[in-house]
């Protein structure tokens, strides 16, 4: 989690140390050591299940990698382009039921159920994002909310459509069948490594976009809005695309969880609940940092579960007391969240640095 | 020169806001490589042409055309994309960002590619002279330097024509004299200036033409040095009383 002090430096060109618009530059950026760092938790991460056998521990680990996982995925609408949806919970749930669908009804391998998912979560998105994106801040969340909401009674209430049982409020169950191709396994390694890999790759498309057109021109549309338009943005457009793109990865991580716990149900899966953790953990990790939702996660789901298992029987619900105390912490102390520590040395760092010239 | 069409004609536009008629039939026309300025008392409605032109608000009737094209009805971004900049009355930075990030974006509109649209960035930080402060976030820069910036960002655009917003505003006679030769400097680049400014001696020394603007309407135009004498323009700007 180091960044460079260039400001001593002052014959740096504008190709060493600017276009980077991270403020974090990520733990794959830096010097030396951290780069090492780096490699050993990658190395330890992708072992963890060969010496740990615990299935609750297994479990920990895949909630928190998929929490983390549709966390980041909601980043790129949330954090990059700036559009607070507290509905993302539906694109999941689109996920989850389309693989499932598909799969009980026409035997689609869920694999190829699961792109169909995360493209349908796109395809949503765009009529959602279509009257929603024209309303500012908070209007278009609450937007967000209601057409989530919406969807959730709907699914609620509807028995099946046309070929597809949909089995409203009961919900349904995936078809117990073991093997690769129907995306079950027996042991749990397998789900912690596929969401892991799915973690990267939206890590990855994060980290990309940023160094895109597109990252900067969300950038501009996320801090002010007349200015990117003053500037040739077109706005609408690139919070639409932000949201396509973030709809499908959430789509994606629906199938998964509908694959990993082989049951599907509005409660679970199209929650206010499920929409509002995932935004939580964004904001208390750093929106406008690629691993800021992933460090997010990693505080706030173990101290989560933990408590839950401590406190089970007697103070049910803490967990939802926890987030609430998390977010006015981040929001009061560290509004670029956890990430935003390195930012705050930094200038303080530079603050003495001035005023030692 | 009469007859030919300016680079930005106005015709009639007029803008209501309920009762509050703020540009009132307004027609004038700027010729290209000119360095034109529109005064006017405060609350004239000089900025709400601005508005206007640049398409965040629409005309109520009238017609904008710029380089022979209408663009009355274009948004925003629409018409910056055929070639007008503008920056705002109090300078808006991204702030969270680096003066480079802020002027890379600008940058964007004529490239795909971040390389390209960094070089060019770099280049017209130079130009502005804010190229040493490339790195520092757009928050932590001095007044003058923010109105630097914000004519940088709209630069990068590439427009034809560049529409500047009290520019001068709040700068000292020396901060003054710079900005007036990095506006030659762009004009001489081809870019023609529409400007509002109250700073006399940067309209004084920069505008060919000046519009002077009152309770939405124009009350005079003409050359500068017979602007200010004229009776009409110091009633508006002092009142009744102070006309000889």
């Amino acid at each position: 989690m180091r960044r460079r002090i260039n400001h001593h430096r002052e014959t740096d060109t504008a190709n060493e140390t600017s276009g980077r618009l991270q403020r974090y530059s990520g733990v794959l950026g830096g010097t030396g050591i951290s780069r090492l760092i780096t490699a050993i938790l990658i190395i330890v991460v992708l072992v963890i299940p060969v010496f740990v056998k615990n299935p609750f521990i297994l479990h920990l680990l895949i909630v928190t990698v998929f929490y983390a996982y549709i966390s980041s995925s909601w980043n790129i609408v949330g954090g990059l382009a700036g559009q607070i949806s507290l509905g993302h919970s539906v694109y999941v749930g689109i996920g989850a039921y389309t693989s499932t669908l598909l799969y009980s009804v026409y035997g689609v391998s869920p694999w190829i159920g699961m792109l169909a998912g995360g493209i349908l979560a796109a395809i949503v998105s765009l009529i959602i994002s279509y009257p929603c994106l024209r309303l500012q801040g908070v209007y278009y969340t609450l937007a967000t909310i209601a057409f989530a909401e919406t969807f959730r009674l709907f699914i609620f209430a509807t028995e099946r459509i046309g070929p597809f049982h949909i089995k409203a409020a009961q919900g349904l169950l995936v078809p117990l069948r073991i093997g690769f191709i129907n995306y079950q396994f027996v042991s749990k390694a397998p789900y912690y490594y596929i969401i892991l890999v799915l973690l990267a790759v939206v890590l990855t498309v994060t980290h990309v976009i940023k160094k895109t057109k597109l990252g900067f021109y969300l950038v501009a549309v996320r801090e002010n809005q007349s200015v990117a338009q003053a500037l040739g943005i077109n706005t609408t457009t690139r919070k639409i695309t932000a949201a396509a793109i973030s709809a499908f990865f959430t789509g994606i991580g629906g199938t998964f969880f509908a694959q990993y716990i082989l049951m599907v149900d509005p409660f679970t899966i199209l929650g206010i609940m499920l929409s509002v953790t995932m935004v939580i953990m964004p904001i208390v990790g750093g929106v406008y940092s690629t691993f800021g939702p992933l460090l997010g996660t990693l505080i706030l789901v173990p101290i989560s579960e933990l408590t839950t298992s401590f406190l089970g029987g007697r103070f049910i619900g803490f967990n939802v007391v926890l987030y609430g105390i998390a977010i006015v912490v981040a929001i009061y102390f560290l509004p670029q969240g956890l990430a935003g520590i390195g930012e705050i040395i930094r200038t303080r760092r530079v603050r003495t640095m001035d005023a030692e010239k | 020169m009469m007859g030919v069409e300016g680079i930005l004609e106005c015709r009639a536009v007029t803008k209501r806001f309920g009762g509050l008629t703020a540009v009132d039939d307004f027609t004038f026309s700027v010729p290209a490589g000119h360095i034109y300025g529109l005064i006017g008392p405060n609350g004239a409605g000089k900025t709400t042409l601005f508005n206007v032109v640049s398409g965040e608000y629409g005309a109520d009737a009238g017609e904008v055309m710029f380089a022979g094209d209408t663009i009355t009805r274009l948004k925003p971004h629409r018409v910056c994309k055929r070639g007008i900049g503008r920056t705002f009355q109090t300078p808006r930075p991204l702030q969270n960002i680096s003066v480079l990030d802020n002027v890379i974006i600008g940058a964007f509109l004529h490239t795909n590619r971040l390389e390209v649209a960094r070089a060019e960035a770099y280049s017209t930080l130079k130009l502005i002279g804010l190229d040493k402060l490339h790195d520092r976030p757009a928050k932590s820069l001095t007044v003058p330097d923010r109105k630097r910036l914000e004519i940088a960002k709209a630069l990068a655009t590439k427009p034809r024509l560049l529409l500047l917003d009290e520019v001068m505003a709040g700068l000292t006679p020396t901060e003054v004299d710079e900005l007036i030769s990095l506006v030659y400097l762009i004009r001489d680049r081809g870019v023609t200036i529409l400007l509002i400014e109250h700073v006399m001696r940067a309209v004084i020394n920069l505008c060919e033409t000046v519009a002077v603007m009152s309770n939405g309407k124009k009350i005079a135009e003409g050359h500068p040095d017979n602007i200010m004498e004229n009776p009409s323009v110091i009633e508006a700007y002092l009142g009744e009383d102070y006309n000889a």
